[in-house]
């Protein structure tokens, strides 16, 4: 199954009730990439953890196929994450104590028995692909690239239909920033995964279908949106 | 259903008792634990955090440890000074103090008691339902040991005619207690005195008594003590031996009233059990005398220990809540280190229940470890405590932990994790996007 992302009005507050971001319309199909970027501050970490459903104060619409999350209890956020959303962070977050296969497949933990088996394979399968050889090494021992790799088969493991990324590549240098770029857009494309990153990175917005400029809480001025790679569309924003 | 429950065996009753405080945390384990597999994560958590943890554990073992000891060790020492009053059915004494008198007699602690002349004695020793009726004659140490004269009918009686060696046969013959230090054949001085009055300056007694005879152990103050005829006392007193000059070298009973220079205590055995407690009204009436059973003292001793003991279990119990509290508290302080991970289960979609059993199950590990190995140290702290009192006292204390305190180490683990759902349930409240991005 795959999930068509439809937003509009979409307003996020901070307890207090300011406002931290409106987002008038936003859309992608299913299997798309998209990237999100602007400076530090505007709001693209918190445009994804809505679309996670990890936010409360969310008002409008938050729409992955037929589902609203902002209509959702957290409970039911919950429940749909764990079937359609896969994570992928900043730095990582493994258990370190874990070996690589168990970080991956993590989702077996509290999946329904019957689905275990599945998960614990598709892990396996995912370490493979992205060069991580031996699943039984402690994560602990692991370089940077070496874990957001592990972070990568743990969020694919699950075989989502939504996968999330926030800053997936700040916390790697160059080469293996560049290698883990390819490496999660070939990966989300072959598994007709939507994929959403926020980064800095433009070498990894550049390999993505689309990409958003968020400025001040809100969709920056389309002529300015796309500004490394002409030939790209611009995702639709009013 | 009382009758069924009266009924029942008592290590039934123990075990439906030990059920009904583990049934809760049973439930509550099966309730969140099952259907996920959150062992390999309880796992981690607990090697991540491994020496706070094990402060943890030790820290409820001491507090589980101490409090069964405590309570096992009372109980020991109620067992251990009942049994050795188990030889001592009926004393009769001057009136007095009747706990004064028994640890006299029975516990051969030194007082200063008044004594019973000779027709007194007779009236007893001639009474027809008294089997044995033996003076006893304190005052006198050797070492640390007290010197007490007795009849060798009473030395059979307390040895249940178990004497290695043999009984005296002359007045300056002994039967020493098995922890008296003496052997078959040592001789020995006594001194006048006993305890701290027998201080090395003390003058040593004109005779020389000979070892013939060892009792086994009994587990009473009688190990340490040294039995000698009581005639012998009264002789190296320079009092009249009991007997009248023609008789002089006899020992034990019959003894001559007018030539008995008076006793403390008669140790009474009458031939039926029943009789004792007419031989009790009987020599009550005497305004002379005074009759008990020391078992009876000692149960109204115990029952005034009852309501300390029960202080006691309160007191223990409310201590180790005290120190769950603190762990409880730590644990919620510690779970904000472990906050990011939690973040991240919810971010992949774990549900409440998995936050809530991998919190909860990571503090009943602790818990529960922390109470099993509390009956261990409990266990270790009863035979010390135990070893040390029966050396102090010698009397033998034998402290083991029975059911009240496997109920009690039980009640603890019961409340006790039946509170650690707050931690788990305070996860569930921390902000989850907050923990990612920190």
């Amino acid at each position: 199954m795959t999930l068509a992302l439809d937003v509009h009005a979409l307003k996020v507050s901070a307890d207090s009730g300011q406002p931290l971001l409106e987002i008038p319309r936003l859309a992608l199909a299913p299997g798309r990439s998209l990237g999100i970027r602007g400076p530090s501050g505007a709001g693209k970490s918190t445009l994804l953890y809505a679309l996670s459903g990890l936010l409360d104060r969310l008002e409008g619409h938050i729409g992955w196929g037929d589902t609203n999350l902002v209509e959702l209890s957290q409970g039911r956020r919950a429940a749909f994450r764990e079937r359609h959303v896969g994570m992928i962070f900043q730095d990582f977050l493994l258990f370190e104590e874990l070996d690589a296969l168990t970080n991956a497949g993590l989702s077996a933990l509290f999946r329904p028995r019957r689905e275990r088996a599945g998960i614990r394979a598709r892990a396996a399968e995912h370490l493979q692909r992205l060069g991580i050889q031996d699943g039984t090494r402690k994560v602990a021992s692991f370089s940077g690239g070496e874990r957001q790799r592990v972070a990568v088969a743990r969020a694919l493991a699950a075989n989502p239909d939504i996968l999330l990324a926030d800053e997936p590549t700040a916390s790697l240098h160059r080469s293996a920033a560049d290698a883990l770029s390819q490496d999660l857009v070939a990966l989300a494309r072959d598994a007709g995964t939507s994929l959403i990153v926020v980064s800095h990175d433009e070498r990894l917005l550049a390999c993505l279908d689309e990409v958003l400029t968020i400025a001040d809480g809100r969709p920056a001025d389309p002529a300015d949106a796309d500004h490394t790679d002409t030939e790209k569309r611009t995702v639709d924003h009013a | 259903m009382r009758d069924f429950w009266d009924g029942l065996p008592i290590v039934a009753q123990e075990m439906l008792l030990l059920g009904a405080w583990l049934l809760p945390i049973l439930l509550i384990g099966a309730a969140l634990l099952y259907g996920f597999a959150a062992t390999r994560l309880i796992r981690a958590m607990l090697w991540r955090f491994r020496w706070a943890n094990l402060t943890f554990v030790v820290l409820i073992a001491v507090a589980v440890g101490m409090g069964s000891a405590l309570i096992a060790q009372e109980r020991g020492l109620r067992q251990g000074s009942a049994k050795a009053a188990d030889k001592f059915d009926l004393l009769v004494t001057p009136p007095g103090s009747e706990m004064t008198m028994m640890l006299a007699a029975v516990y051969l602690q030194p007082s200063d008691v008044g004594l019973l002349d000779g027709p007194t004695y007779q009236q007893i020793a001639r009474h027809e339902r008294v089997e044995i009726a033996a003076p006893l004659a304190f005052g006198d140490s050797y070492r640390q040991s007290p010197v007490v004269g007795t009849t060798a009918q009473f030395t059979r009686h307390l040895t249940d005619d178990s004497v290695e060696g043999r009984l005296w046969n002359t007045t300056y013959e002994a039967v020493v207690g098995a922890a008296a230090g003496l052997a078959i054949g040592d001789t020995f001085q006594p001194s006048h005195g006993v305890g701290e009055e027998a201080g090395l300056e003390a003058d040593p007694h004109d005779a020389h008594f000979e070892v013939v005879g060892r009792m086994p152990r009994t587990g009473s103050p009688w190990d340490r003590a040294i039995l000698v005829p009581v005639e012998a006392v009264w002789e190296v007193h320079g009092l009249a031996n009991g007997h009248a000059p023609e008789r002089r070298d006899q020992l034990g009973p019959p003894f001559d009233a007018d030539f008995f220079p008076g006793t403390p205590a008669i140790i009474v055995k009458a031939e039926e059990l029943w009789a004792n407690y007419a031989l009790r009204t009987e020599f009550s009436r005497n305004e002379n005398t005074m009759a008990f059973f020391p078992a009876t003292v000692l149960t109204d001793l115990y029952r005034v220990m009852g309501d300390v003991r029960q202080a006691m279990s309160i007191t223990t119990l409310v201590t180790q809540m005290l120190v769950a509290a603190s762990v409880l508290l730590a644990l919620l302080i510690l779970s904000r280190l472990f906050a990011r991970q939690m973040a991240l289960l919810r971010a992949l979609g774990a549900p409440n229940r998995f936050l809530m059993a991998v919190v909860w199950g990571y503090c009943a590990v602790l818990i529960l470890g922390g109470t099993l190995l509390g009956l261990g140290v409990g266990q270790g702290a009863a035979s010390v405590l135990s070893a040390v009192i029966t050396q102090r006292t010698d009397i033998l204390v034998e402290a083991r932990l029975g059911w009240q305190e496997i109920r009690l180490a039980a009640a603890f683990a019961g409340i006790t994790l039946a509170l650690a759902m707050l931690p788990a349930l305070a996860v569930l409240r921390q902000p989850t996007v907050t923990h990612l991005r920190s």
